[in-house]
């Protein structure tokens, strides 16, 4: 465990977090701080985060002093841009059906987890296709250009 | 016990709502293209899927009838996840709300995809006309995804693999009793479903469902 201070955040990271985001990430470190042992934030050795830049900002918020770290010094310039891409990026994907029928929606959500919302509200009724009525068939006569629409001419 | 069912309504439906319907629980996985009435269903205000008529992909689907174009329609998709009224009352609500909008319209036509084992039990359920088969010749699968070949041509996609032709089952539904005398003596018995393909899918008359992502939970709702 170290002081939470000295750790600095990563001036280059190109990972931004949405304030909606954020706060359930600070709620989840208050719930379950193990978490943070289980999966510590990445240094590397100038003590600046390569993996948990959004952590050690919700951590500060939620109040911590000390956390767990992982100090990866000899890493060189080249490999720590790749971990910083690598550790963010999710190769999986999730299988819906299994999540919507064995776990909770609501703690999905609480988790951070993005569902569509699939709940619609009815659209209304210009938004629909008048299936009795064709569209007209403009042409522009080349001799006299007067428009005429052809539907109205036998059964086009 | 099953409990009550829940409160069913069917309105106007955005075409946002109708494309993730059909992309998520309609065996396509598409919204068809072209002039469409899309009608919305909630469960005790859940959405929970689109009944959706258009004028089809083929153009000549009304002229054996001798209807124009504006006189007629097809049913072309029935996207529901799992639902706890019958559909066959689904599709004749969402049928009234269609003749109030288009109140001209005379006929509505109906294919139940044998490929996908549909006979249309909702058709046969709702008491509509059965006329007969089409084989259908032209659909193609490609990395699991099936279509018309001409949509995989359109696309550029080469490599797909032709499919077995497979019957379309063609059920009619005329909207005024002078239509119904014109188009009943086309007539014919409906189709069964062979035995063994009976399953708890078939109890619920969801057809269209896209079977493998609710079994378990219709089941439940059945049991």
């Amino acid at each position: 465990m170290i002081d939470i201070k000295s750790i600095k955040l990563n001036p280059d990271n190109p990972r931004l977090i949405r304030d909606d985001k954020y706060k359930k990430l600070v709620q989840s470190i208050k719930d379950f701080p193990q978490m943070l042992e289980i999966r510590p934030i990445v240094v590397n050795s100038d003590m600046i985060i390569l993996g948990g830049n959004m952590r050690l900002k919700a951590c500060q918020e939620a109040g911590l002093k000390q956390i767990l770290i992982i100090k990866a010094d000899d890493l060189t310039e080249e490999q720590q841009k790749e971990f910083i891409i690598k550790d963010n990026v999710a190769f999986g994907e999730w299988d819906w059906d299994i999540l919507a029928n064995q776990w909770d929606e609501l703690k999905l959500v609480e988790w951070g987890l993005d569902i569509e919302n699939n709940n619609f509200d009815p659209g209304n009724e210009f938004e629909q296709g008048q299936l009795d009525e064709l569209e007209p068939k403009i042409i522009i006569c080349p001799h006299c250009n007067k428009e005429i629409n052809l539907r109205d001419m036998n059964d086009v | 016990m099953m409990s009550e069912r829940p409160i069913l309504k069917l309105d106007w439906c955005t075409h946002k709502a109708a494309k993730y319907a059909c992309e998520n629980w309609h065996y396509s996985e598409s919204i068809p293209v072209g002039k469409l009435v899309k009608i919305g269903v909630w469960e005790d205000d859940k959405f929970i899927g689109v009944v959706i008529f258009g004028r089809g992909a083929n153009r000549s689907l009304l002229s054996p009838y001798r209807l124009k174009q504006d006189e007629g329609c097809e049913l072309v998709r029935i996207a529901l996840k799992e639902h706890r009224n019958e559909v066959t009352k689904i599709v004749k609500i969402a049928i009234d709300l269609l003749k109030k909008l288009c109140n001209k319209l005379l006929l509505i036509i109906s294919f139940a995809d044998d490929g996908q084992g549909h006979i249309g039990s909702i058709y046969q359920g709702g008491n509509w006309i059965y006329t007969g088969y089409i084989k259908q010749k032209s659909k193609a699968i490609y990395k699991g995804k099936i279509a018309h070949r001409r949509t995989f041509d359109a696309a550029g996609i080469k490599g797909y693999e032709s499919m077995d032709a497979h019957k379309k089952y063609r059920y009619l539904m005329p909207l005024t009793k002078e239509m119904r005398d014109k188009v009943i003596h086309l007539k014919k018995d409906y189709p069964k479903r062979p035995k063994q393909a009976m399953d708890t899918t078939s109890i619920t008359a969801a057809g269209q469902y896209r079977p493998g992502r609710s079994i378990n939970q219709m089941e439940t709702i059945n049991a």
